[in-house]
């Protein structure tokens, strides 16, 4: 049985960088599950079964890595899906306007979609949290978040300014391209001069989407049962 | 069941503490610590391993807590954990702390109960 406790931390450590640091965690994980495997054949368990609820605490070694975290799985995608569904459905009021003034119609109706799909997606991940209570947890890669997070934010400023570089290029620039000045003759087409240049914020929830599962790592990481 | 999941929402930010106040009665290893906690919890609460490490590893971190390896017995060396004077000034902090926040949640949950009785 003890073989059989080595050579299943060995296969959890397979593939792993030894550093000294490793290999101190190592030792310390296997000793801590002989332990546990003792325990469990003194409380009057069956080999197999001592060992089956033994290697069961540990079947991935992600969180003893730098910038990993493990959270119960189906609350983290549910809070995640929750808020994106916010999200959508911020957007899609906030786009309501499109239907008067013609403009972004297509991010309204895509917003629909998206809420719809988000919400759908929490009510089976609450489904399923309410149902399947077994602990099981799921690995975030906080490095990898992180690192994703940051190229979304780069790439939603780049879109933000491409976007508004293109608006005010053709409306400001008007004289150049169309040889009349450009005439902003009342409130409405101030208005919805200002709501088109207010649209392309919304490509800034996709970084604050990354930016909250990172957050919600820590408040759904898996601690006890 | 469900209540242990309340538990565990709950007790998510003060696995530190719990630790810190099971080594402040002495030192103990990893496995020993999990055993510690759920006699202690009236055999209701159970850490994870993964869990007991992350706070193990922040613990050792800021310095609350230091290990040392035991001697060999027939399963390999254990490794020991000590509280540090900083991790019992952070644990008596914790204390004081959490009385605070029990006496506020206490008064404010009887007060609800008492609105809802009339």
């Amino acid at each position: 049985m003890k073989e059989n406790l080595k050579r299943y931390v060995d296969r959890l450590f397979a593939g792993q960088e030894m550093t000294e640091e490793l290999a101190d965690r190592k030792e310390e994980v296997l000793s801590n599950m002989d332990a546990r495997l003792e325990d469990y054949l003194a409380q009057g368990l069956t080999g197999e079964e001592a060992f089956r609820r033994t290697v069961r605490q540990i079947d991935s070694i992600a969180f003893l890595l730098p910038g990993v975290k493990r959270v119960d799985r189906y609350g983290y995608a549910a809070d995640l899906a929750q808020t994106a569904l916010l999200y959508a459905l911020l957007v899609w009021v906030a786009t309501v306007p499109s239907r008067l003034l013609g403009v972004g119609l297509w991010l309204h109706h895509a917003m629909l979609l998206a809420s719809g799909a988000a919400g759908a997606a929490y009510l089976i991940l609450l489904m399923l949290e309410r149902g399947a209570r077994d602990g099981k947890g799921f690995t975030v890669r906080l490095s990898l978040l992180r690192g994703w997070e940051k190229k979304t934010w780069m790439l939603a400023g780049l879109a933000l300014l491409l976007q508004w570089g293109m608006l005010l290029g053709v409306r400001f620039g008007s004289s150049l391209w169309f040889g009349r000045p450009l005439s902003v003759s009342g409130p409405y087409q101030a208005a919805v001069l200002g709501y088109s240049l207010a649209l392309p914020l919304a490509c800034l929830l996709l970084p604050l989407l990354v930016r909250r599962a990172v957050r919600l790592a820590d408040q759904h990481e898996a601690v006890g049962e | 069941m469900n209540g242990q999941q309340i538990n565990s929402d709950l007790i998510r930010g003060l696995i530190d503490p719990i630790l810190l106040s099971v080594l402040l009665d002495g030192d103990h290893y990893g496995y020993g610590l999990i055993k510690e906690i759920y006699t202690r919890s009236g055999d209701v609460f159970e850490l994870k391993e993964p869990t007991l490490y992350s706070s193990l590893r922040r613990l050792e971190g800021s310095k609350l807590v230091e290990a040392y390896w035991g001697e060999e017995t027939n399963g390999g060396r254990r490794k020991y954990y000590r509280i540090t004077e900083a991790g019992r000034e952070a644990c008596r902090a914790s204390f004081e702390e959490w009385a605070a926040v029990r006496e506020l949640i206490d008064r404010l949950l009887n007060r609800a109960k008492g609105e809802n009785a009339v």
